[in-house]
């Protein structure tokens, strides 16, 4: 197996169990150093994900790569910044019908609140351009 | 205390002392040190049979020995394997950014050494929770 076929293969089967996980793949050449960054970090830190990771770790050092294979996720101390590979998961239907469900509460929904209606009465403060928020009424209406 | 914990603990000292002068890189190669020389303490001095086997075994450069220093060590330090995998991922993310201070024509900024602080605690965290040194 060559690198990159694991790589692949590595996407493949966290897609496979994680498929709306977001991964990145950079190889940093001085450090020798293959990076797998998945997010969010609660999948991350899933009893899955983490049966995963060791197995693919497994794999990685059967295949007796010279070079480092290490997983990070969001809270990485290294920066993911230049990924040769990229995945990235599609909304899924339920999340678009959520999206489709706000917007229709938004353009149906008007709330106005006519600024005439709100009074100011005499501050008692001696401080007369400051007031506290006792002194303000507000009228919304319906 | 044995030479090389001491030699650990100046470089603990020194990660922090360079770390308020502001000279980060020379922070991280120490702050890389001090983990790497105290891990390698601890497989000599409490797991030295495995420690001494698996050196025999090894082949290549210097770079695959600190392989073999993480991956030895993240697997003794506990049972847990959520913290075996924080450890290793810690160690090999600390080594990146040590060989990026040391040989890399880059910047290292301020937001870098506090994450590099924080994850060199999260390690004396789990050394001192899993084998109480």
């Amino acid at each position: 197996m060559t690198i990159q076929a694991f790589i692949e293969h590595s996407f493949l089967r966290i897609q496979q169990v994680f498929p709306n996980v977001a991964i990145a793949y950079q190889y940093v050449a001085n450090a020798e150093t293959h990076f797998i960054k998945v997010t969010p970090k609660s999948i991350f830190d899933y009893e899955q994900f983490i049966d995963i990771d060791f197995e693919l770790t497994d794999l990685f050092n059967q295949q007796g790569f010279s070079e480092i294979l290490c997983f990070v996720s969001s809270d990485a101390l290294v920066t993911i910044d230049q990924p040769s590979k990229v995945y990235s998961p599609k909304p899924n239907s339920s999340y678009i019908e959520w999206f489709q469900y706000q917007e229709t509460i938004a353009t149906t929904v008007n709330i106005s609140i006519p600024l005439a209606e709100i009074k100011q009465q005499t501050p008692e403060s001696s401080f007369p351009d400051s007031f506290s928020c006792r002194n303000l009424s507000l009228s919304i209406a319906a | 205390m044995s030479f090389l914990l001491e030699k650990a603990e100046c470089n603990k000292a020194a990660f922090h002392h360079l770390k308020q002068l502001k000279l980060f890189a020379a922070a991280i190669h120490c702050g890389y040190y001090y983990c790497i020389q105290k891990i390698i303490h601890i497989l000599k001095e409490y797991y030295t049979e495995e420690y001494n086997r698996g050196l025999q075994s090894l082949k290549g450069g210097h770079g695959n020995r600190h392989r073999f220093y993480i991956e030895e060590f993240s697997s003794i330090l506990t049972n847990n394997r959520k913290e075996q995998r924080e450890v290793r991922s810690l160690l090999f993310q600390l080594r990146t950014l040590r060989i990026a201070a040391d040989y890399e024509d880059s910047e290292v900024s301020d937001v870098n050494i506090e994450a590099v602080g924080d994850g060199i605690n999260k390690i004396q965290r789990l050394i001192r929770k899993n084998l109480h040194l």
